[in-house]
């Protein structure tokens, strides 16, 4: 019966092979009015069912059969395109998409993204274009991307208001940030209130939050791939916005029409420029504290040029800081902290079937501490630099197998610690800290297979490996998945992923701070690692709507954390404060979306998604919380994200979100002691005993936010105001609990009450966004 | 149109009702098993004294925490002093002691000493400690700036080749003036060894203080273990408000409840500043 069996698929495989002649039709899809890439656009050939995606460098590659068969190229936004090929030979056909002009009243042929998803094997990923990202209304009107990544199933906030992101029950250490390829340590600003993406600068991001593709390695829960826009090739554009804590400006210009573009974005806030002008109208009132000075900055650019019909290069670059600084009389306290990044890419097709893209790019995390009181200084750094080079391949062989294979190398030198202290009078000089190098690899294979019309594999194997202080690691990480469509309409997927993590990120606040350690993997700090399964299903309702339905169960080993009273800063042993421990989490994910309809009607305008999870998360340290296992800060039981966007006419539209979560795990004092000081002058004081890591819930977090966008239709281009409503029922949040004790002439306490603040009420604020 | 005035009010109201940012609200804390706590410093020339109470539910109401008619014993180098329940004070000091002996300790560095405690309820308490030798302040220093402000700099010697832990305080003329008046207590702090292994210590202050004036340094000398319960207790305290904080289990030197039975040796200096 085996023989028969393997006779069979040999047959089956010659058949495939024997199967009628196909060529390929290859190339570039890009934007009519600006020349950029267009990352994800959809080629598709109904008759035949078979379609393929643009790549991340707007690059595609479809078979085809020799029959006459009509194309269809689209992209959401966009009017599409459909062209018919009877192809004798492989050609290239390069296409351009205009977006949808709201002036006009046009029949368009849009992308149904919605049959997309159900068909791909990729589970557990959400796509965002830059586009869609506008559209969600924000706090202060900072359009932010991640923000927009927190609405999605799976994906939870670490806050109120903050931009981190915790995926599937995993910490916010684990998720690999790449932009342009360059890996971005600290991808927020203000204590992660906003993010370090402008969304000026960025076209796409995706999010895997499982089945990661081979490719994709290095942290243990999820990926957020964002890509930069191009610039325009075609024509000098300006864009920006005035808004209420930051203006933003975007030039970009061709250098070479058609072949060569530059862009560069900017953005600051200018909250620091109104406390300056209150510290300097005060400054003369009795018990006036000045206020510090706080502002952010963010630099992007990017160079693109086409070096021929096979080959591209594009140079990208990142450069962001926060700057808090503070004085008074003979003390002065800065802090500054930031990212930065560059990467170079080229793109080669060798032919039709092989395309090649080789990067090499560095980038960093750093904060620096610089204070000085009285005649002393001290200045504290601590930061992380990468420099890597990864190159790939992607090979088509026929419509069936799609192959990748790379080799990643990347050379770290993390700085820890790094402390100078010195005196005017010298009696003070000293200096401190460490530096450590090392060197991660990886190489990865990875193949789609298409068995049969309703069933798709894709399998890939990763290997890993980390070397620093002269100790090897080197794990294999398997990877994956599979798409089954039981009817047009139906498809089940599952995956399996596992996933190693060399550096660290350690931190002894319950909330990621600028403040936090990179830390690599060393002879007494294992790397860790993480195994998930996850199966769901999708059905496509109706044309417009899709409902996905996936659970999972992920485990997480070798998990670190700092040991209770941990010494963190000026310590040349830190990994002897480490404590580690395990992890473990599952949950189940709904998802219902809807894209634009067919037709006139006020519905058929209305687009927007439902999102429900329902999760659990664990960790569990032997030397943390008894030994007991407790809920990571993060866990949330039950998270609820509600996005709807109506177009009502070509001026108005209108954007609402409501979201709601489980409160927060938090660790509150059950008891207090007293404490009597031994130091002269010391009364007794009141010592919170805190008993359970965690043990307690905050109350739940919900908000509705309003976006309200008014375009404007000037002769000079493009304009709209944009009114963001942040917390439209200015819902009282819980953004922290303490108590707050009355004492009597003992020191002992006579009254406690259990106290909740919040962060932000209600939010109006106005943006001005124009474009010529 | 007409509506219009109703919106605004509403909208008013409710920025105003957001303006208040914190709100009491209802927790259920489960219930605390009391648990015997206490403080005590083995100083050198004063007598065995110490603090024995218990832990309480922050939400059990009013109450004295203070532990009477237990049975609290001393042992050292064979000799095992009981301590009498009753309220001392050190007017020295300006402290309150709950038991107390008149037995005087001595300052012995190579033998220990142990605790051990019974309350009426036969709830029990232990613990082990030894002293640390004194580390002298080498020179207190002071320097003026262009306004003829003085700031101050203490310097001590590190023993080299093995792990210390100090805590530093500064006082201003006084030791047991109150923490609201201004003189007193100006600051303290830990401090270890860690990297800076045998060099010299110097803390300096800001220019702060005016002829005439007088600066009291002192050094204690901490075990390891004092040290780290100092430390769990300040990162506790300092939990309770700050929503940055990731709350910690306190790492007392004792067994079978919280606080702390340590040895406390120090050295003290006073410069007046001309």
């Amino acid at each position: 019966m085996f023989r028969k069996l393997i006779l069979f698929s040999f047959f089956l495989g010659l058949f495939g092979v024997l199967q009628a002649q196909k060529f390929s039709l290859t190339g570039y899809v890009r934007d009519k009015e600006s020349g950029e890439l267009m990352i994800g656009a959809t080629i598709s050939a109904p008759e035949i069912k078979v379609g393929t995606y643009t790549n991340e460098y707007g690059y595609y590659s479809l078979f085809l059969p020799t029959d006459s068969v009509t194309v269809r190229f689209s992209y959401t936004g966009y009017q599409g395109l459909e062209k018919r090929f009877k192809l004798t030979r492989n050609e290239t056909f390069e296409v351009t998409l205009s977006p949808l002009d709201r002036t006009l009243d046009e029949v368009v042929i849009e992308a149904n993204s919605l049959e997309d998803k159900l068909n791909s094997t990729q589970m557990s990923m959400d796509q965002i274009s830059a586009m869609e990202a506008k559209k969600i209304p924000a706090l202060f009107g900072e359009v932010d991307i991640i923000k927009t990544l927190q609405l999605k199933p799976g994906v939870k906030n670490g806050g109120e208001g903050t931009s981190g992101i915790y995926v599937r029950g995993g910490g916010p250490d684990q998720n690999l940030f790449l932009l342009d390829e360059a890996p971005i340590y600290n991808p927020s600003h203000l204590f992660g209130l906003f993010s370090t993406f402008n969304g000026d600068a960025v076209t796409d991001v995706k999010l895997f939050k499982g089945g990661f593709p081979a490719e994709y390695g290095g942290k243990l829960s999820s990926v957020i791939d964002v890509r930069m826009k191009e610039g325009n090739r075609k024509k000098f554009s300006v864009a920006g916005g005035l808004g209420l804590i930051s203006s933003r400006l975007l030039v970009e210009t061709p250098i070479i029409k058609d072949k060569a573009s530059i862009f560069v974005a900017a953005r600051r806030t200018y909250v620091d420029v109104i406390t300056r002008q209150i510290n300097y109208f005060q400054r003369d009132k009795p018990n006036f504290n000045k206020i510090p000075d706080y502002y952010f900055y963010d630099l992007n650019g990017k160079f693109s040029l086409q070096l021929g019909p096979k080959d591209q290069v594009f140079v990208s670059g990142y450069y962001g800081n926060d700057i808090f600084k503070f004085a008074d009389g003979d003390f002065t306290f800065n802090l500054n902290w930031g990212n930065n990044a560059v990467s170079s890419q080229w793109t080669h097709i060798f032919n039709p079937k092989l395309f090649l893209k080789t990067v090499a790019s560095t980038s960093g995390y750093s904060y620096e501490f610089d204070n000085r009181f009285g005649q002393f200084d001290f200045n504290l750094t601590s930061g992380i630099r990468d420099y890597a080079g990864k190159t790939e391949l992607a090979w088509l062989p026929s419509e069936r197998h799609t192959f990748k294979a790379g080799i990643q190398y990347t050379y770290h030198k993390f700085t820890v610690g790094r402390f100078n202290a010195s005196s005017d009078d010298g009696t003070v000089n000293f200096k401190s800290g460490q530096e450590y190098f090392a060197n991660e690899m990886g190489a990865y294979v990875n193949e789609e297979f298409k068995v049969s019309p309703r069933l798709t594999l894709n399998g890939g194997l990763r290997w890993s490996a980390f070397e620093s202080k002269g100790k090897f690691y080197q794990g294999i990480e398997p990877r994956a998945s599979m798409n089954y469509s039981a009817s047009a309409k139906v498809s089940f997927k599952a995956a399996y992923t596992r996933m190693f993590q060399y550096v660290h990120l350690v931190s002894n606040s319950g909330a990621s701070l600028p403040t936090d350690i990179w830390y690599p993997s060393n002879p007494n700090v294992k790397p860790q690692r993480s195994d998930q399964v996850a199966g769901g299903v999708s059905v496509l309702l109706g044309k417009n709507f899709l409902l996905t339905e996936e659970v999972y169960y992920k485990w997480l080993d070798q998990q670190v954390d700092f040991r209770d009273g941990a010494q963190i800063f000026f310590n040349p042993e830190l990994d002897k404060e480490f404590v580690f421990g395990k992890g473990w989490g599952y949950g189940n994910e709904i998802y219902i979306e809807k894209k634009r309809g067919e037709g006139d009607g006020l519905l058929s305008k209305l687009t927007g998604w439902v999102g429900y999870t329902l999760s659990w998360s664990f960790r569990e340290f032997p030397d943390i919380n008894y030994g007991e296992r407790f809920y990571p800060r993060y866990d949330r039981r039950h998270d609820v994200s509600i996005v709807a966007i109506q177009e009502f006419s070509k001026r108005w539209s209108v954007t609402g979100t409501w979201v709601y979560g489980t409160g927060q795990a938090i660790s509150l004092p059950a008891a207090w002691y007293l404490q009597s000081s031994p130091i002269p002058g010391v009364d007794p004081s009141i010592v919170p005993v805190y008993t359970e890591r965690n043990g307690f819930r905050m109350p739940p977090n919900h908000r509705m936010d309003l976006g309200v966008v008014y375009a404007m239709f000037p002769k000079w281009g493009e304009s709209d105001l944009t009114l963001s409503i942040y917390n439209v029922y200015s819902r009282r949040n819980p953004f922290f609990i303490y108590f707050d004790i009355a004492e009597n002439d003992l020191g002992i306490p006579e009254s406690v009450k259990a106290k909740q603040v919040s962060l932000f009420p209600i939010i109006p604020s106005l943006t001005w966004n124009f474009k010529f | 149109m007409r509506r219009l005035p109703i919106i605004l009010i509403v909208f008013v109201a409710a920025v105003l009702s957001a303006c208040q940012p914190q709100k009491e609200v209802d927790l259920e804390i489960p219930p605390h098993e009391r648990l015997l706590t206490v403080e005590c410093f083995l100083e050198p020339g004063k007598p065995y004294r110490l603090v024995l109470t218990e832990s309480v539910g922050f939400f059990d109401g009013p109450d004295t925490p203070f532990v009477d008619n237990a049975l609290v014993v001393i042992s050292h180098a064979g000799v095992h002093d009981t301590l009498v329940n009753g309220f001392t004070l050190d007017f020295q000091d300006f402290k309150v002691y709950n038991y107390a002996s008149s037995a005087i300790v001595p300052a012995d560095f190579d033998n220990t000493f142990s605790l051990y405690v019974r309350d009426p309820l036969g709830r029990e308490l232990n613990g082990t400690t030894r002293m640390m030798r004194p580390v002298e302040i080498n020179r207190i220093v002071a320097s003026f700036n262009a306004d003829s402000m003085a700031s101050a700099t203490a310097h001590w010697q590190d023993i080299p080749g093995e792990k210390n832990y100090y805590h530093f305080t500064m006082h201003l003329d006084s030791l047991v003036v109150g923490e609201d008046s201004d003189n007193g207590l100006q600051f303290d702090f830990n401090l270890d060894d860690r990297i800076g292994d045998g060099e010299e210590f110097t803390v300096g202050t800001f220019n702060d203080f005016t002829k005439g004036q007088s600066i009291i340094c002192t050094v204690y000398h901490m075990t390891e273990e004092y040290w780290r319960y100092r430390e769990t207790v300040d990162l506790s305290v300092g939990a309770n408000g700050n929503p940055f904080a990731n709350p910690v289990t306190i790492f007392s030197t004792v067994q079978g409840g919280f606080g702390t039975f340590t040895g406390l040796n120090y050295h003290r200096d006073t410069l007046l500043i001309e």
